[in-house]
């Protein structure tokens, strides 16, 4: 797989097709089988505008890393994020 | 291979170049090598039995680890998940409803069916983690991770328990999805089950013990002789490639 360094999510997109050719994804079958999809960020709607639980119950959820209160919060969330 | 994608969105676009390593490192692991952190993505799919076990069984647990996401916190991620739930249900049908139609055909034995399922459902029962986890809890306290279900649960009396009370409800589904196929089951051939939680563990309290899948503990050559008897042997695995190649091993609906 290509070691080129990511900047941008678009990066991210080159290694994954590079990463899709090395484990011998067919993306041709995928695309005649789904035709017209593509991989895309989806995200739905909101739910909940505040926190529901813990320590920061009732607070407005945050929006970005930034309006994270702690670091290891923040250390925590991109473990919970990465693990799979 | 969306959901990938959609965490390493997340990792990349607010995580800085951490969260860029962990999203190259997504790609870079591999499961041929057993490189995946979830055990179950390490394990192989070897036949079209496994292929629904795991579509109806581990990605059940997805389903659920998805929906403790969803009261996420970070909105970003919270607002992740209603797509996912989406895409995963469609794993979920495909799982339950393949194997409630490999039950129904009558031709795949239901001992290797159970085989199977003896196979799979202890690495789900993992996938929940330890059974007491500061982790999981410190995950619920600071609001990053729910419980199954938070909206109509009773408040959290014990958070390093949050695995387990999941694990639990995991296991009761499991449970009556097993007697759904049990249906399907002529009356005189023996019916499924669910193994013993502490069966064939690899994480947690009963990690490396010694249990028979009805939950006896057995000395260690007892042990050995009764993996024999419940998992998928190379013998299973060439009679069912062999009863997949028929036409009518699964039923049509």
């Amino acid at each position: 797989m290509e070691s080129k360094r990511i900047e941008t999510f678009d990066d991210w997109k080159d290694t994954f097709q590079a990463w899709q050719k090395d484990i011998n994804y067919d993306t041709k079958l995928f695309t005649s089988v789904l035709q017209g999809y593509e991989f895309n960020e989806k995200f739905g709607d909101p739910k909940h505008a505040e926190i529901g639980f813990g320590e920061f119950s009732g607070a407005r959820k945050w929006q970005n890393t930034n309006d994270i209160p702690r670091p290891e919060i923040k250390d925590l969330l991109l473990r919970l994020i990465a693990i799979q | 291979m969306r959901h990938g994608w959609q965490m390493s969105y997340l990792l990349v676009r607010y995580f800085g170049d951490e969260g860029k390593a962990e999203a190259r490192k997504l790609l870079e692991r591999r499961a041929d090598k057993r490189e995946r952190l979830l055990g179950a993505f390490n394990e192989p799919v070897e036949d079209w039995i496994d292929f629904f076990t795991f579509t109806a069984f581990v990605d059940r647990d997805g389903m659920y680890q998805l929906k403790m996401l969803g009261h996420s916190g970070f909105a970003p991620l919270s607002d992740s998940m209603g797509p996912m739930l989406n895409e995963e249900s469609f794993h979920l049908l495909t799982g339950l409803s393949g194997l409630q139609r490999i039950v129904r055909a009558g031709k795949v034995p239901v001992e290797i069916i159970q085989k199977v399922l003896n196979r799979w459902l202890p690495v789900c029962f993992d996938l929940f983690g330890h059974e007491r986890s500061k982790g999981a809890s410190r995950a619920y306290l600071w609001g990053l991770k729910g419980r199954f279900n938070e909206e109509e649960a009773d408040p959290l009396k014990d958070p390093e328990a949050v695995n387990a009370a999941a694990r639990d409800l995991y296991y009761r589904e499991t449970q009556g999805l097993v007697e759904l196929l049990n249906k399907e089951i002529a009356e005189e051939e023996p019916k499924l089950y669910v193994p013993d939680i502490k069966f064939g563990r690899a994480i947690g309290e009963y990690k490396d013990k010694r249990f028979s899948v009805k939950g006896v503990p057995l000395d260690e050559k007892a042990y050995l002789d009764h993996l024999q008897q419940v998992l998928p042997t190379d013998k299973d695995r060439v009679e069912l490639r062999k009863i997949t190649k028929e036409p009518d091993w699964i039923a049509a609906s």
